[in-house]
């Protein structure tokens, strides 16, 4: 159907989707959860993380909200499928539902509210048993930016993240500082563990699932595509 | 469980369902298993049923009367059993009403005769006034299996079953006079009525070649009957009907679905091949439909799929389709990639919001089921009347949608969106339709914008229009050919074809998206102000109002690439004419399928809110 002449045409619309060409040729889908309790910034980070922009007023997120990423991991792309879910405690059984199969957990706090702090052990339990146990928790301390109204320090989190074998960053939605990090580092988690067999791909509950890509006829990519596990189709 | 729940789940089973009671009543003299009614259920919802106009029907009974001796289905042989035979062959079932429960079954069977030799051709003729789903208390109780089966009887969605049963008329009756998702509708359905039926009768041309090829009258192990090429297998068959193929017996609801499946699974193998010789048509039908319309309308399959932790999923079914065109298009150009529908909805999250709302109907349902089970069976009765009375408005939304034709005409720009608001307020959830306003108003914008150079009312003065656009398309036309991009009035076709997928994959995941807000503030916990049923029958319109809007869209598509494009060859154009009709088509139907997964949801919401009141 493209004619020569649309050729730029196309392409004025190829970049503006989310989606450009090099995109479509991630190996893995990773599915994340936000979790952490309202007002906390998980809307915003995301928003940072795939717009890489702030945003300012953010509504109340209502069930999960959805955003993709693709990123890239030891030369792997990898699709990052991200859910959102509303931080409400009314939305809490609503949300829960969403846990199951994800292969990384951000779980955020604000660190200028110290009960979004001490409400961690509950948010910690629910992705635990709702989730399978290779999931990686990420402990996100948010609102990095707001140093002066810092009610939880970073030590006192650390220690905590180290109790319950989390990883741990402060980040700031509004600055950017550390969003990418907060994701990356959970993917190269979840991908360290595909790679030394501790994660089955072909576990239903892993979160993962393996796109061995097409066979790029030398255009896109030419990585090495793994050859392990996941579907050999 | 399976028991019932296929019962209800295939669709023609209201009298299959029948039957099965009556075989047990007529002092059968097996009553050895529930194993064997479970599996006896599932033959009948292959049962042939007479509703409305099947044309493959035709083909196969001839084929199997011709057959010569046979045995009309597998029940009545069971009930029979100790006269040792069989009846007849062209079975004619009329039916009155079926409700799903009814407490009296009342049926009027004649049979002419019925001797060991099976050689009578006699019409068997069923009347039945009312046909109950359910069997009558005292012989659930002894099969031991009553309270479960009621249960899944009354959660399972099976839009076919019920709706062709209920409402014969409507799928032959006037299927083209709906606009929008009526007319849809009634076209699934009538397709589903008809391969259902074409099974059926398929069916029952084996089971009467079988059973009368064997000899056999045994039916205890019904499957039997179904395998494949009875000719081939008679030995096998003996034997194995000697031994009884008796499957576990459904203690665990598991290995019940699966058993049932496998015996659909084997009754749909024989049926197709019957069928071959009866017509390629009806073959057709069923190797494309049948599955879908047994899986679908197959609670205990559906059980199955989720203890098979959904790896069949929906969403995950287009999730994999759309991963494999992606691989396709990786190959080819860039530019023709982003005129993939499949793509470009999940792309706008489409597939996510439904692979969420999935995820929380099923939840929704398997909460369902758990409460039914701990109920007393007087309350389960009450309990079921009213989840019944939701599904109802689920199933039969056609219906009311002729009636409701008269409303003003689809699409009018600011029609959809008050109506939506007003539909939305009137769900008393605290939903906004912001994001699929806004979707849909860059749909309409830009199909506008096409014709920017007309001053016009581009919806209502369709044809005026087309002709002055054509003509500024061809004065711009060379410009156009040289640099496409620049030109802001007039787009070229490729990408006016590409703007129209991507916006009906926006519009559509919108919609999606909208449908599955409403399943989450529906759950979330909040007091319910509505009613479910005032619940349902809402939701009902709206999709009504999405599907409407889409196909309206779809058309103005598609009225608009045929305008740009008459200076086109056919074969340049028709395709992407044809492309974004069909997309269109798609689209509507992702529509129908998340408002279908809203069901469980709206039950489990009313189940807890009558609690609540309950406890008050």
């Amino acid at each position: 159907m493209a004619n020569a002449n649309t050729g730029s045409l196309l392409n004025k619309h190829t970049s503006n989707a989310t989606m450009a060409t090099a995109p479509y040729n991630y190996s893995y889908i990773f599915k994340y959860i936000i979790i952490g309790d309202m007002g906390v910034g998980k809307s915003c980070l995301l928003h940072q993380f795939t717009e890489k922009k702030f945003m300012a007023d953010c509504p109340h997120t209502i069930g999960v909200e959805f955003g993709t990423r693709i990123i890239e991991v030891s030369g792997q792309k990898i699709k990052l499928q991200i859910w959102d879910t509303a931080g409400q405690e009314r939305f809490r059984a609503v949300t829960r539902s969403y846990y199951r199969g994800a292969a990384g957990a951000l779980m955020v706090y604000d660190i200028t509210r110290r009960s979004t702090y001490n409400h961690l052990s509950s948010w910690l339990t629910d992705a635990r048993n709702l989730t399978n146990p290779n999931t990686v928790i990420i402990l996100i301390g948010n609102k990095a930016d707001l140093e002066a109204q810092r009610d939880v320090t970073y030590e006192e989190a650390k220690q905590f993240a180290e109790e319950n074998g989390l990883l741990f960053l402060e980040a700031s939605a509004k600055t950017g500082e550390n969003v990418e990090d907060a994701f990356l580092e959970a993917a190269k988690k979840i991908y360290q563990n595909i790679q030394d067999g501790s994660l089955d791909l072909n576990a239903a509950e892993s979160g993962v699932q393996h796109k061995p890509s097409a066979p790029q006829g030398g255009r896109l990519t030419s990585e090495p595509q793994p050859q392990r596990e996941g579907c050999g189709c | 469980m399976g028991a019932t729940g296929r019962l209800s789940g295939a669709s023609d089973q209201g009298q299959s369902k029948v039957h099965v009671n009556m075989s047990g009543d007529s002092g059968d003299t097996v009553k050895p298993d529930i194993k064997t009614d479970v599996e006896k259920v599932s033959d009948d919802s292959l049962v042939p049923k007479e509703s409305g106009p099947q044309y493959p029907k035709e083909d196969i009974m001839i084929e199997s009367s011709g057959d010569g001796p046979v045995e009309t289905s597998r029940e009545k042989g069971r009930a029979e059993l100790d006269g040792g035979t069989a009846d007849t062959e062209p079975v004619v079932i009329t039916e009155g009403t079926v409700i799903n429960e009814t407490p009296e079954v009342e049926m009027a069977k004649i049979r002419s005769k019925q001797d060991g030799a099976m050689t009578d051709t006699e019409p068997v003729v069923i009347t039945e006034g009312t046909v109950i789903n359910e069997p009558p208390e005292a012989e659930m109780a002894e099969t031991g299996l009553s309270v479960e089966c009621n249960e899944s009887v009354s959660l399972e969605p099976e839009p076919e079953m019920e709706s062709t049963e209920n409402e014969p008329d409507q799928d032959s009756g006037s299927p083209m006079k709906g606009r929008g998702w009526g007319t849809w509708g009634s076209w699934g359905k009538s397709l589903l009525s008809t391969a259902t039926a074409t099974v059926g009768h398929g069916l029952t041309a084996v089971k009467e070649k079988a059973e009368a090829t064997l000899g056999m009258h045994n039916s205890t192990s019904p499957e039997a009957a179904h395998l494949d090429m009875p000719e081939a297998y008679e030995q096998e068959h003996a034997s194995e009907t000697e031994g009884g193929t008796v499957e576990p017996l459904p203690s665990s609801p598991a290995a019940g679905s699966r058993g049932m499946f496998s015996s659909i699974t084997n009754a749909v193998q024989s049926t197709g091949k019957t069928v071959l010789t009866g017509g390629l048509d009806a073959l057709e039908f069923i190797g494309k439909k049948t599955m879908d319309v047994l899986a679908e309308s197959d609670p205990g399959f559906k059980r199955t799929k989720i203890l098979m932790q959904r790896t069949a999923s929906l969403s995950q079914m287009l999730r994999e389709a759309k991963e494999k065109e992606k691989q396709r298009l990786s190959q080819q150009l860039p530019d023709e990639r982003t005129a993939h529908y499949g793509v470009l909805f999940d792309e706008f999250q489409g597939l996510s919001h439904l692979e969420a709302l999935e995820i929380l109907s099923h939840e929704s349902e398997s909460k369902v089921q758990s409460f039914l089970i701990t109920l007393t069976e007087e309350e389960l009765e009450t309990c079921k009347t009213n989840l019944i009375a939701i599904k109802e408005i689920f199933f039969h939304k056609e219906l009311e949608n002729e009636t409701q034709q008269a409303e003003p005409n689809p699409g009018e720009t600011e029609e959809f969106v008050s109506r939506l608001t007003e539909l939305l307020f009137e769900l008393h959830v605290a939903a906004t339709p912001d994001k699929l306003n806004k979707a849909r108003k860059k749909a309409h914008d830009w199909v506008t914008e096409a014709h920017i150079s007309v001053p016009l009312d581009a919806k209502e003065e369709k044809m005026e229009e087309t002709y002055t656009e054509t003509e500024e398309k061809e004065s711009s036309k060379t410009n156009e050919e040289h640099s496409g991009t620049d030109e802001n009035k007039s787009k070229t076709l490729e990408e006016m074809y590409m703007l129209s997928v991507r916006s009906l994959a926006e519009v559509t995941a919108r919609c999606i998206e909208q449908l599955h807000k409403i399943a989450e503030l529906i759950l979330h916990g909040q007091d319910v102000e509505k009613p479910a049923q005032d619940q349902a029958k809402v939701l009902s319109k709206i999709t009504e109002a999405m599907c409407k809007e889409v196909s309206f869209l779809s058309q103005k598509f598609s009225d608009s690439l045929t305008s740009a494009g008459s200076n086109k060859k056919a074969e340049v154009l028709n395709p992407l004419v044809n492309n974004v009709l069909l997309e269109g088509c798609n689209s509507i139907t992702y529509i129908e399928d998340a408002f279908q997964l809203l069901l469980p949801v709206l039950q489990i919401s009313h189940i807890q809110s009558s609690c609540s009141k309950a406890q008050q």
